[in-house]
């Protein structure tokens, strides 16, 4: 960490090239910078936080930490889940809350062009108001940027349907780690041209470079939507249903699994409560045309209750079925309530294997004799085993450290990836190797190398 | 005043420390903090307030600077964090708190401290002091947008005890009329007292009463608020009553939440204070509830409705306005972008922190001017003194009792 002195000397830089508004180095406002949504991992104070209001701002200040070789570390809401904005080897944040303009909806053309510090429900709300739909809807999206989404990859529940983040993202602006900016794709839905620069910093996590501004494609927004809850009597019986539903074609717009004890949480928040007693539940959106989701509830419904289902009830009151969703949103900090602490994975695997991935984790949850609460977005196979810590011992800790590496495993013996939508950061690094393998790793770094050869983006992320 | 003195048990800071480690640092908070969205810097949303006021008073890893203060300061105490937070941490509370072991700031300038204790003590200015208060007024010496200093306050236009109400009788309520209504918006209490008489309440004004406490409460005098907290709870248990209602939604969440919270449980009047809370609510959240018996009248006018920030407390308070007015004859109910974002004022947070106010103003008055509607409905007398004041002459802040009343009087 450097010393006060030389944080006022970096201060004073830094005021000169991005504005004294935009230059935050008083230790008091450091503080609130050292980690993200995962503050009980690593955390640590950076040197100095610049908030730039334009690309120019930001080029500028990346060019400086270049020449003189000072670690950056990009960041959007900071609500990440592994630890990719903690500026572990301290420098400079560079905080993109300020590029916060939704530059053009353009309907003619159907795409969208934002500054990478849009907040996602921001832009939902901006496009649904002209009828247009921007699908992806990471659940931390009324904080979220859409430059953290494109740096994770984002996606949500309507993944299943819908895709996440890099399927939408057509071109970004981004400056690279010597300060030079880059303008990567178009507003063309149809692009061929040289290497695919904009996907490269789709998930690239801050280690290539700042996105500064996104273009993204848009779709017509669904006329209709109904909500729909299964009640199943076992969390196999959950998982069949969800591989039944989609081999029967039905398309749910998002498809949640969720325990029993994840339900009795969520009730706190849906109104009026639901009052069924089964072990696992599937929440659902259907949308579409009014007939096309008529259909899609009728497949539902039939498929459901053939496969042993209890109960399947459409939620028909739209203000009912807005608290189910606010709910769902929401049950990640409610987990955090009931224990010590809380680690949430998001192994995905293919969606025929759920049931095989359901079965492991409660093998391995008995085995360890620890907690692990399992829901998710089982519709695209995106599971989020969660290990409730009933204590902070070390004991815990080692126990929660296997639990971790048995399910890494397992997803990826199931021929699933060792994460589907939080990304690498700090949390997975030591996973990384696991599932890329040493060629592609070793491709993945020389990339790095050529891009930032002096290693000052993100230092520490990825790998280390 | 200012200091602990350990006899609210429910609000120190080392108490609340287990309620601080629930945050789960999802940065959902960012969403609902009015300050944050004006600032975009992280150090002024709920989760860095609460680290910063964790590292600086309970651990003291850093020492409670100016600049402490001032993030600490720089909070609207408007809750909408509190009631955002998917693990329920009570974000105000914190900062009180900290502003409690801060000290209270204000205590400095006797003039202030002692205008103050008049005010709160008799429910607003009256007499000698509102004559003084009124001259200044005109002077121009005080901010438009605080309320009015009305000429009788209610405490005086109305005999204490049961007020006449239609036969049969529904119910019985006692009525609170905040500070700013009793000596300020006077034309809110009538039309409360009317509309309540109108549905068969019997309304019970009660002698004694004094400031419900939010703003010591919400400047961290925490041994000031349980003062008056104190002289309420008493006064008011005298009488049996099957609800306390309030005008003002700050009061009703003072006594639904932070007053039992600010006594702690050992406190004599703990169960006193818990059975009050227990049975208040907000006038409109009341008579939705209580079903309205009276008939109402066309008003062909357009409204939009402003959401106080202290609504959240209550899980119907926000759609009772909406359920009430909807109901009128020939109103319309135009909803503006946002109708539960802040307006800036935050009781008297846009005396000390005027461009920040502004600020979260400017957004307000064009989500209003959006609706084309030709008057405001708010239940806060500070978001309506605040509102008011740039929409002079052109647009109406008004309670929404106020439009029930005209409604119900016309029928
Ligand atoms: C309660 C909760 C629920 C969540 N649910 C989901 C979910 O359903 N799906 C999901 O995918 N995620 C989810 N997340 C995780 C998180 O919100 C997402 O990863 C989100 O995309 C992060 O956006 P952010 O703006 O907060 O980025 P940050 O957390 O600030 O940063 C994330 C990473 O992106 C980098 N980065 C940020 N902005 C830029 C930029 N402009 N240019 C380059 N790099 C950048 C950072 O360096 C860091 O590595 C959830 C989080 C929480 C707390």
């Amino acid at each position: 960490m450097a010393t006060t002195s030389t944080r006022k000397a970096l201060g004073k830089d830094l005021i000169r090239l991005a504005g004294s508004r935009a230059v935050f180095t008083a230790p008091e406002d450091l503080y609130a910078f050292q980690s993200d949504a995962t503050h009980y991992f690593a955390r640590n104070i950076p040197d100095a936080v610049v908030l730039p209001e334009d690309t120019d701002a930001a080029s500028a200040v990346l060019a400086y930490a270049y020449e003189h070789e000072i670690p950056v570390t990009p960041r959007g809401a900071g609500s990440g889940l592994s630890g990719g904005c903690t500026p572990v080897a301290g420098g400079i944040v560079l905080d993109t809350k300020r590029l916060n303009r939704i530059l053009g909806i353009n309907r003619g053309n159907m795409t969208a062009r934002v500054q990478a510090g849009v907040v996602l429900e921001d832009f939902h709300r901006a496009v649904e108001k002209q009828g247009l739909f921007y699908p992806p809807d990471p659940q931390s999206m009324s904080v979220c940027t859409l430059g953290g989404n494109v740096a994770t990859r984002a996606g949500g529940p309507r993944a299943v349907k819908y895709g996440t983040t890099g399927n939408y993202v057509l071109g970004v602006e981004a400056v690279l780690a010597d300060g030079s900016v880059i303008q990567a794709g178009s507003d063309c839905v149809k692009q061929s041209v040289g290497y695919d620069l904009t996907h490269l910093f789709t998930g690239s996590e801050g280690t290539l470079g700042l996105v500064t501004r996104v273009s993204v494609r848009l779709l017509p927004k669904p006329t209709h939507r109904r909500t729909a809850l299964v009640v199943c009597e076992t969390p196999d019986q959950a998982a069949q249903v969800v591989s039944g539903i989609i081999a029967a074609g039905a398309v749910p717009a998002m498809l949640e699994y969720v325990p029993q004890a994840a339900l009795s949480l969520m009730n706190s928040i849906i109104r009026p409560p639901v009052a069924a007693q089964g072990e696992a539940y599937l929440l659902m959106e259907l949308d579409g045309t009014e007939a096309r989701v008529a259909e899609e509830a009728e497949i539902l419904r039939s498929m459901a209750l053939d496969l042993g289902a209890e109960e399947v009830r459409i939620v028909e009151d739209e203000r009912e079925a807005a608290t189910y969703w606010k709910a769902r949103s929401r049950l990640y900090p409610m987990i955090l309530t009931m224990a010590k602490k809380v680690i949430s994975e998001d192994v995905t695997v293919p969606r025929d294997r759920i049931p095989e991935f359901v079965r492991a984790v409660a093998e391995i949850s008995g085995r360890l004799g620890i907690l692990i609460g399992l829901g998710g977005h089982a519709g695209d196979g995106n599971m989020h085993p969660t290990i409730l810590f009933t204590d902070l011992s070390p004991e815990m800790e080692q126990k929660a450290e296997a639990a971790i590496e048995d399910i890494v495993k397992k997803g990826l013996e199931l021929g699933g990836t060792i994460s589907g939508e939080h990304g690498i950061g700090l949390h997975k690094s030591r996973f990384l190797e696991w599932e890329l393998g040493r060629a592609q790793l070793t491709a993945m770094k020389r990339i790095k190398a050529a891009l930032d050869p002096k290693g000052i983006m993100n230092p520490g992320k990825l790998w280390t | 005043m200012g200091k602990a003195s350990g006899k609210y048990q429910g609000m120190r800071l080392e108490d609340l420390a287990e309620a601080m480690v629930k945050c789960s640092h999802c940065a959902f908070c960012q969403a609902a903090c009015p300050v944050f969205k004006e600032d975009l810097l992280e150090t002024h949303m709920p989760r860095a307030r609460m680290e910063i006021i964790g590292v600086s008073l309970l651990d003291r890893e850093l020492s409670p600077t100016r600049r402490v203060r001032e993030i600490v300061d720089r909070c609207l105490l408007c809750s909408s964090c509190t009631h955002t937070c998917p693990a329920n941490v009570p974000v105000d509370d914190v900062v009180a708190a900290a502003r409690n072991r801060l000290g209270a700031k204000s205590g400095k300038n006797p003039f202030v401290r002692l205008g103050r204790k008049k005010f709160m003590e008799s429910r607003g200015l009256s007499g000698m002091y509102a004559a003084v208060g009124r001259s200044v007024r005109n002077r121009g010496l005080l901010p438009d947008e605080l309320p009015p200093i009305a000429r009788e306050p209610l405490s005086l236009a109305f005999a204490p005890g049961e007020q006449p109400h239609e036969s049969p009788r529904r119910a019985r309520a006692a009525y609170f009329a905040g500070c700013a209504t009793n000596a300020g918006y006077t034309d809110t209490g009538r039309d409360v007292l009317d509309v309540l008489a109108r549905n068969g309440v019997e309304a019970v004004l009660v002698p004694e009463l004094v400031c419900c406490g939010m703003p010591a409460f919400a400047e961290g005098d925490f041994a000031y608020a349980a003062r008056l907290a104190e002289k309420n709870v008493e006064a008011l248990s005298r009488i049996e009553a099957d609800a306390l209602v309030c005008d003002c939604t700050s009061c009703a969440y003072m006594f639904a939440r932070k007053i039992p919270a600010l006594l702690g449980p050992d406190h004599p009047l703990a169960e006193k204070a818990a059975a009050l809370a227990a049975k208040t609510a907000e006038v409109t959240d009341y008579l939705a509830r209580l079903g309205l018996s009276a008939e109402l009248g066309t008003l062909a006018e357009t409204y939009t409705y402003h959401v106080p920030c202290h609504a959240k407390f209550s899980e119907t308070l926000a759609e009772a306005p909406r359920e009430l007015l909807t109901r009128i004859p020939g109103l319309t109910l135009i909803e503006m972008d946002q109708p539960d974002a802040c307006c800036g004022a935050g009781g008297g947070f846009f005396l000390g922190h005027r461009d920040l106010s502004m600020a979260i103003r400017e957004k307000k008055l064009s989500d209003i001017g959006q609706t084309g509607a030709s008057a405001v409905a708010t239940q806060c007398p500070s978001c309506r003194g605040f509102l008011s004041a740039p929409l002079a002459g052109k647009t109406r802040v008004v309670h929404p009792v106020t439009i029930l009343a005209r409604s119900m009087r016309r029928a």
